[in-house]
């Protein structure tokens, strides 16, 4: 009697307590919520390119990212595995280096991959063996002047485009731009850093002066700026799941010109900071990009 | 002790990263830019079989088509599989021509060295290297922000 009360006393210590990695597993198990896939979940499937290090499509069946690592600068896909980043992989190819990405991977079908053949301006994702986090998720680092990743030029966006990201900026520079689509220093059609959006026709714009900005390290989450066609309230924001304000679109033209994450054309706006994720959209309603694509960023993210 | 302190500081000091700028001088500015920012990487990756084929990243002067490459020296990169003919073509893609006592030094550092430094590569005589805040003041970045 005695023996029996003494394993019962044992096993619940060791439930109450956490700490048996058996009881983690089965409390993990019970707990776990089915992966949402959210291109998948999202009703009008509009979206134009997709970036991230989490599966965001279940039929999507390509790499993650390419990565060089700076040992021998050779370079490898990294696959997903249970739909996130196979970082385990990842530090095996790299190992005691630093590894950069080379290209991310357009999750969408449309194969518009982001890549920068250029080593100096490739983002980092493994800094001397030790992948780069940020607020417990693996994110890439970039680092200032140059660091860019540009899709091919492309027009998909008539009416709207809406850019949706989860970036955190970690120094306040001048110009943190965000995922743009410009021509040299003009939107075609979006331009967006530090604490403006620009709705633009390649040669004129309008812009909007962020409620919130961008460009400080406190404004981690997940961002969306819309543009589109002339009309009142044409220029859009938000921010983790809120309204950011709006603006007068008088200028809104798709041309054909790269999507560039973390910079513009002209390289005068680089990022300083953290990317973790990353959608274009020729179309999706204010509903379904809040309570869909938003609240799952801010629940997966932690924002 | 205190000369410990002092290399380890020196060491953190030659460690920063620092971008210096070279104004390319060519009729085609960006291809030579280019052209150097590759061989540049060809000394690591000989086979151009990677994505990555360039070195240095550029700039474009705000008002003119002028370019500059943005070199930062303190950086090393691992030596490729390169054979002397390769080192050869190398001075002559990035230098055009050096004296043979030059260009032997070089091929020698390259032959005798698996980590490359940048700047024992890079001849400051041959590639003119400035700050930022120079080129500044001669108008670059001074970008039209687009507003």
């Amino acid at each position: 009697m005695k023996k029996l009360l003494l394993i019962v006393t044992i096993f619940f210590s060791l439930y109450s307590s956490g700490q048996s990695p058996m009881f983690k597993l089965i409390a993990k198990r019970a707990s776990a919520a089915p992966y949402t896939y959210i291109l998948d979940s999202l009703t009008t499937d509009t979206a134009q390119t997709a970036y991230s290090f989490r599966k965001l499509r279940e039929g999507y069946s390509g790499s993650c990212i390419r990565v060089r690592e700076s040992g021998g600068n050779t370079e490898q896909d990294i696959n997903f595995v249970d739909n996130f980043l196979d970082t385990a992989s990842m530090k095996t190819f790299v190992g005691a280096n630093s590894g950069y990405i080379v290209t991310i991977y357009d999750q969408t079908t449309n194969a518009r991959d982001a890549t920068n053949s250029t080593a100096g301006e490739q983002p980092r994702i493994i800094n001397a063996g030790a992948v780069e986090y940020d607020n417990g998720h693996v994110a890439a680092r970039w680092l200032g002047a140059g660091y860019k990743l540009s899709t091919t030029a492309y027009t998909a966006y008539p009416d709207s485009m809406t850019s949706n990201f989860v970036m955190r900026v970690v120094s306040g520079v001048s110009f943190n731009a965000s995922v743009t689509k410009t021509t040299t220093n003009r939107g075609y059609p979006l331009d967006a850093w530090t604490q403006r959006v620009f709705s633009s026709n390649g040669t004129s714009s309008t812009s909007l002066l962020m409620t919130t900005s961008f460009n400080l390290p406190t404004s981690g989450g997940t961002w969306t700026a819309k543009v589109k066609t002339a009309s009142a309230d044409g220029i859009k924001s938000w921010f983790n799941g809120s309204t950011n304000g709006s603006a007068l679109s008088a200028y809104y033209t798709d041309g054909s010109v790269p999507l560039i994450i973390g910079s513009r054309a002209d390289g005068a706006t680089s990022f300083n900071g953290y990317f973790f994720e990353a959608i274009t959209f020729s179309a999706i309603s204010e509903t379904e990009l809040l309570d869909g694509l938003h609240a799952n960023q801010m629940n997966y993210y932690g924002y | 002790m205190a000369i410990k302190l002092i290399i380890i500081l020196l060491f953190s000091f030659t460690a920063q990263s620092q971008d210096l700028y070279y104004v390319v001088k060519s009729a085609d500015a960006e291809a030579r830019a280019k052209n150097i920012s590759k061989f540049f990487y060809k000394l690591s990756r000989p086979d151009e079989t990677d994505v990555t084929r360039y070195l240095f990243g550029y700039v474009r002067h705000a008002e003119n088509d002028s370019i500059a490459l943005q070199i930062d020296t303190s950086i090393t990169i691992p030596r490729g599989n390169i054979t002397q003919a390769m080192v050869d073509e190398w001075v002559v893609q990035v230098y055009q021509s050096l004296p043979n006592n030059i260009r032997n030094q070089l091929r020698n550092y390259i032959a005798n060295n698996s980590i490359l430094r940048l700047s024992a590569l890079v001849l400051v005589d041959r590639i003119k290297l400035e700050t930022k805040e120079q080129l500044e003041a001669r108008g670059w970045f001074n970008y039209n922000i687009g507003l």
